[in-house]
C-alpha cells in the first residue's frame, strides 16, 4: 500500500514537471510538418484547401455511386487520385504510400490509418488518361464533365490530339461483342 | 427463362423506341454505350450462357483469364486460396459420361447470399450483378454458406499489388464479379468469354439477357438451356446448354 501511494506520488510530481515543461517539451519533440509532393498538373479536381478537409467525404461519396450504381466520374474517383498523386518511393515504384508518398507522410503526421490500400492499389494506372493538358477534359477544372475517348466526335479528337501529351485510344470492340451483333 | 412478362415487355418498348429515333442503334450498343455518369439500371440484366458440349476438355482459359483480369493470387493455400470460376466435372455413375464446364457465381436474380447478409454488402445491382461492397463486408461468410453454387470465397490473407479492375483485401468475401470494371467501360463482354473465344471454343456468350435482339437472348430463345439447380428458382443469370 505505501509502495503505491510512494508511486502515485512520483507520478503527480512527474505530471507538474511535465505540465510545467510543456512549451519546451512539445517545442522539442514536435513531429515535422510532412513535405506533401506536388501532383500531376497545376490543379486539383477540387480547392486544395476544401480538399484537405474533406477528401474523404468526397471520396466516401464517389464510393458508393461507384460500387452501388456503377458511376464511374473520374473527377472524385481514388483511381484519379492516385494517377496524379503518386510519386516514386525509395523503390522506384509509383505510390501514394510510403515515407514521403502523397498520401501516407500526411496520415502519418496526422496519426490517422488510411485504410483504402488494403484492399485498393496504391499505384497509377498503366496508360493512365490524365488528359492535364486538354481542357475539355480536364478532370481539374471543376464542372467539365469527363468523356471516353469513344464519346468524342472526329473533330474533338482531332482538336485532342493535336493538343499536348493526349492520346486517344479506342476502346476496341472484342470479339464476343462482334459474335453478338453479327449473329455467328 | 423466365424474365418477367412485364420486363420484357419494357425493354421491347424501350428498344423499339431507340429503333425509331434512331434507326441502325439496337439497345445493345446504348446499353454499352452508357456513359460514366449514368448509373447502371434495370433495363439491362446481364448473363451469361455456357454451352457445355462446346467446353473442351482440360481447357482453363476462362479460369485462368478470370485470374489474370482480377488479379486473383495464389497465397499458398490451395483449400482456401479465392477461386472466382472453376471447371467442374460431372460424370453419370450409371453410364460414365463426363461432362467438364465452368461454374461462378450464377447472378441470381433472388440471391440466397444477399438474402443473409447481416450488414447489406451483398447486393444485386439494377443490372443483375450481384456484387460484395467489401467496404461493409465484415467477413462474416454466412453468404458462403447461404451460396448454393459454391461461388464465393474469403479472403484470408493479406493482399498486395491488386489489379487496378478489382480491388481486394484480406477479412472480407468476394466472387465472380460478371467483369462489372468491364461492363461499365461498354466492352460488352468478360474476360472468360474472350479468353474461350479466343481459344476458338465460343462456349461464353455474354449478353443482356433483357434484349430480345443480343445474341444471348436469340440463342437462348432458339435452343433449350438449363439453370443449375433450376429447382431453387433463383432465376440465375448465367445459363448452360446442353447440361444432362
Ligand atoms: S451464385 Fe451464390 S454468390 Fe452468386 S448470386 Fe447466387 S447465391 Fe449469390
Ligand atoms: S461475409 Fe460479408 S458479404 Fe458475406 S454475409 Fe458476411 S458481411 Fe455479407
Ligand atoms: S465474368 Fe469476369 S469475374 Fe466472372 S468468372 Fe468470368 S472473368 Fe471471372
Amino acid at each position: 500500500m505505501t509502495h503505491l501511494l510512494a508511486m502515485a506520488q512520483r507520478l503527480a510530481g512527474a505530471l507538474i514537471i511535465t505540465v510545467l515543461l510543456s512549451p519546451l517539451v512539445i517545442a522539442d519533440s514536435s513531429v515535422p510538418k510532412p513535405e506533401i509532393p506536388k501532383a500531376k498538373g497545376d490543379q486539383c479536381v477540387e480547392d486544395t484547401d476544401y480538399m484537405r478537409r474533406n477528401h474523404m467525404v468526397t471520396i466516401l461519396h464517389q464510393r458508393d455511386e461507384t460500387m452501388r450504381s456503377g458511376i464511374r466520374t473520374k473527377k472524385h474517383s481514388l483511381k484519379n487520385c492516385i494517377n496524379c498523386h503518386a510519386t516514386k518511393t525509395e523503390s522506384g515504384k509509383l505510390s501514394v504510400l510510403g515515407d514521403k508518398g502523397f498520401c501516407q507522410s500526411c496520415h502519418t503526421y496526422a496519426s490517422v490509418t488510411v485504410d483504402c490500400f488494403s484492399c485498393h492499389s496504391s499505384t497509377p494506372e498503366k496508360n493512365a488518361d490524365l488528359n492535364l493538358k486538354a481542357s475539355k477534359n480536364n478532370p481539374h477544372q471543376a464542372g467539365l464533365t469527363y468523356k471516353r475517348a469513344t464519346d468524342l466526335s472526329k473533330k474533338d479528337k482531332k482538336a485532342l490530339s493535336q493538343s499536348v501529351s493526349v492520346t486517344i485510344t479506342e476502346t476496341k470492340n472484342n470479339k464476343a461483342a462482334d459474335n453478338s451483333r453479327s449473329g455467328q | 427463362m423466365s424474365i418477367g412478362r412485364r420486363d420484357f415487355l419494357k425493354a421491347g418498348a424501350i428498344a423499339t423506341t431507340a429503333t425509331a429515333l434512331a434507326p441502325g442503334i439496337n439497345l445493345i450498343e446504348l446499353a454499352a454505350a452508357r456513359s460514366p455518369e449514368q448509373a447502371a439500371s434495370a433495363v439491362n440484366r446481364w448473363g451469361l450462357l455456357i454451352d457445355v458440349n462446346k467446353c473442351a476438355k482440360g481447357c482453363t482459359a476462362c479460369v485462368d483469364a478470370c485470374r489474370k483480369e482480377n488479379g486473383i493470387s495464389d497465397e499458398g493455400s490451395p483449400t482456401t486460396d479465392a477461386q472466382w470460376i472453376r471447371k467442374v466435372t460431372t460424370k453419370d455413375k450409371a453410364t460414365g459420361y463426363e461432362q467438364a464446364f465452368p461454374v461462378m457465381c450464377q447472378h441470381c436474380e433472388h440471391p440466397p447470399c444477399v438474402d443473409v447478409c447481416p450488414t447489406g454488402a451483398s447486393f444485386k445491382r439494377k443490372d443483375g450483378i450481384v456484387l460484395v461492397d467489401k467496404h461493409i463486408c465484415i467477413g462474416c461468410r454466412y453468404c458462403m454458406m447461404a451460396c448454393p453454387y459454391k461461388a464465393r470465397s474469403f479472403i484470408h490473407e493479406e493482399i498486395t499489388d491488386q489489379s487496378h479492375n478489382a480491388p481486394r483485401g484480406k477479412g472480407t468475401v468476394e466472387s465472380c464479379t460478371l467483369c462489372v470494371h468491364k461492363i461499365d467501360r461498354g466492352d460488352g463482354s468478360t474476360a472468360c468469354a474472350d479468353a474461350c473465344v479466343d481459344e476458338n471454343h465460343k462456349a461464353i456468350i455474354f449478353g443482356d439477357l433483357k434484349d430480345p435482339r443480343s445474341e444471348i437472348s436469340r440463342q437462348l430463345k432458339a435452343q433449350p438451356s438449363s439453370q443449375i439447380r433450376a429447382d431453387l428458382n433463383l432465376n440465375t443469370g448465367v445459363r448452360y446448354r446442353g447440361l444432362s
